[in-house]
């Protein structure tokens, strides 16, 4: 377990593979990069891995059945309770001690209005139950604002399912092309779609939430073809960089000296008290002290003697 | 006068074709009428698939298989010339009033047949432009929801009501010709804003979704201008227009894009279509290879055809 942890591929391939546990993953993604790619490589990861389980469908976008699943629940004509006893009756109970292990795919989850989107999930989950829900991040959630009885504070859906969710892989585009992402976000904002999206290789940020409470984040390019994973960089390494501090490969080339800092030297550089933090800790600020010597000519009636 | 300067030359960078418009303004009237439009530029086949297609075969061999294309366009880049090409791949195997190569063999028109449903245009609209390409009457449908459509099938109907009838229509029409049968449903998204209370995914679950279940390939044409519109402009009911526009989008296999110049007028360029990938994948009954080939086209709109050129 230690091991998974310390390197985050492998961590992702365990969840992809279904052998570690978690209960609900939740794929975000957006026009620029659907999740079918995503959810292509959990089936073949886990048929990999020989982690095969029974597949449940709960379809309210997809009209193709995909060959891998046990059950296809066509959701869009059903109501809320048929469709959660549909879905219950074939998954296992979640009282039996012992049973195999199911998945549960579900596209997409901006279907289900914000007012029954925990009951609907609370439902579905079970000890041996792993739920892989799509919800698209650019379908505005509408229906936020007329949950009856509700006051404007309660999160919207995307909050909510983010909080509640063990594992989540937000998708993204791996732009090829000269495009940069904003403009590519600008150009999806006014309807016109650029070439090289929904690609095989593509962005993903992974969220993992630990069961102590720590939440792991990674950066990867994944490639759907070939099924390989590449760490692009962890947040804390980004937030460093993003403080422009020098780095060796932003002097190279500049001088014949070695300009750049081993790690050891940046935390010993760190740890340096320097004087103008201690005059910062004073707190008061600005105020002069003069202490009257025993030589001080002071008179009172002169204004220009006086030291303050 | 400098910023002038600049911001002509601004303009020449981001023009489509610079030296096709420079000429375009400097020609006198006489000269114009010997110039041919794009005459320097090699006119291309629409190709939109790796098996040098623009409608596979492949798409028909399976009835349980079922594809959705997205064609968004603007006001000023009316689709009708692309609805026609794909109608003429379809049912006489070719797009003739597109293509300049024509293909060994041609399908037989007895087992295809075509769908066509407007919420925007009158039937009148497409069988005049059906009957110039010399399609077979017996090939097609055309359903006219904008003539007396409020009237006769909105006013005082629950939505489901309304909905479920929509359907119907085309449930007859698919069952009388059960064979290879495309769907063309042009602005769909206005029975959002002519049905009360109508959300993009009631619009999905009850027509959209059965509709596509019941045809091989089903294509939505909608126009995009709401997303021109400014941010602060943007009200509930409008991002739910938008959500559909997104939705399909998702669901397509497919986008065809047509748009404007991004400069403005040209005289020989009507506008630039792009094909891109959609946010499904292709659903075949073999395995294949198949995929989208991503390209991006200018078009010129003739009066008896369309030309295309590579950008």
């Amino acid at each position: 377990m230690a091991s998974s942890t310390h390197n985050p591929v492998i961590l992702l391939k365990r969840i992809v593979s279904l052998t570690e546990n978690s209960p609900l993953i939740l794929c975000l993604d957006s026009m620029a990069q659907t999740s079918c790619r995503v959810i292509q490589e959990f089936i073949h990861q886990s048929k990999s891995k020989g982690n095969e389980c029974p597949i449940v469908y709960i379809s309210f976008e997809t009209v193709n059945k995909p060959i891998y699943c046990t059950q296809f629940i066509d959701a869009t004509q059903m109501d809320f309770v048929h469709l959660v006893r549909q879905i219950t009756s074939y998954l296992p109970a979640a009282t039996t001690i012992q049973a195999k292990k199911h998945m549960v795919i579900i596209d997409s989850l901006n279907y289900i209005s914000t007012d029954h989107i925990t009951r609907f999930l609370s439902e579905i989950a079970s000890p041996h139950c792993t739920i892989l829900a799509t919800y698209h991040k650019d379908i505005k959630d509408g229906d936020h604002t007329v949950i009856s009885g509700s006051n404007s504070n309660y999160p919207d859906k995307l909050t909510l399912l983010q909080f509640m969710a063990t594992t989540i892989l937000d998708i993204d585009v791996m732009l090829t092309g000269n495009h940069d992402t904003d403009e590519v976000s600008e150009l999806l904002n006014e309807f016109r779609i650029p070439r090289g999206l929904n690609n095989d290789i593509f962005q993903l940020r992974f969220v993992n939430k630990r069961k102590s409470g720590r939440s792991l984040e990674y950066d990867f390019m994944v490639n759907s073809k070939t099924h390989e994973y590449e760490l692009l960089s962890t947040k804390q390494e980004d937030e460093n960089s993003g403080n422009g501090l020098e780095t060796p490969e932003t002097l190279q080339g500049l001088t014949t000296f070695n300009l750049g800092t081993s790690n050891k030297q940046k935390l010993a550089k760190d740890q340096v008290a320097l004087p103008f933090l201690e005059a910062q800790s004073f707190g008061q600020g600005g105020a002069i002290v003069y202490e009257y010597e025993k030589d001080d000519d002071y008179d009172e009636e002169d204004p220009y003697e006086d030291p303050f | 006068m400098s910023w002038m300067k600049n911001a002509r030359k601004k303009e020449k960078k981001c023009q489509v074709n610079p030296r096709e418009v420079e000429r375009d303004t400097f020609i006198t009237p006489i000269d114009k009428t010997k110039q041919t439009f794009m005459s320097g530029v090699q006119r291309q086949d629409l190709v939109l698939f790796s098996d040098q297609s623009v409608l596979p075969a492949q798409f028909f061999q399976d009835s349980s298989s079922h594809n959705l294309i997205f064609i968004t366009h603007q006001s000023s880049t009316q689709p009708l010339w692309l609805i026609n090409a794909l109608i003429e791949t379809h049912i006489l195997g070719f797009p003739n009033s597109l293509n300049e190569s024509s293909p060994s063999s041609l399908l037989s028109p007895a087992h295809t047949h075509a769908v066509v449903a407007s919420f925007i245009h009158e039937q009148k609209h497409f069988i005049n432009s059906f009957s110039k390409l010399k399609i077979p009457t017996n090939n097609y449908n055309v359903f006219d929801f904008l003539s007396d459509f409020i009237v006769s099938d909105i006013l005082n109907k629950p939505r489901e009501k309304i909905l479920s009838e929509l359907l119907a229509n085309f449930l007859v029409a698919l069952q009388n010709n059960p064979t290879n049968t495309i769907v063309i449903i042009e602005q769909p998204e206005l029975l959002l804003s002519l049905i009360n209370g109508l959300t993009y995914s009631e619009l999905n679950n009850r027509f959209i979704t059965p509709l596509l279940k019941q045809c091989q390939v089903l294509i939505i044409v909608s126009n995009s201008d709401i997303f021109n519109m400014d941010e602060y402009d943007v009200t509930v009911h409008t991002s739910n227009i938008q959500n559909f526009y997104k939705s399909s989008f998702i669901r397509s296999m497919i986008n065809l894009n047509l748009n404007p110049l991004k400069t403005g007028f040209a005289k020989d360029v009507t506008g630039s279509l792009h094909v891109c990938r959609g946010g499904a994948p292709i659903a075949t009954l073999s395995n294949t290879n198949l995929h989208v080939v991503e390209n991006e086209y200018l078009y010129l709109n003739e009066k008896e055809s369309t030309k295309l050129f590579y950008r």
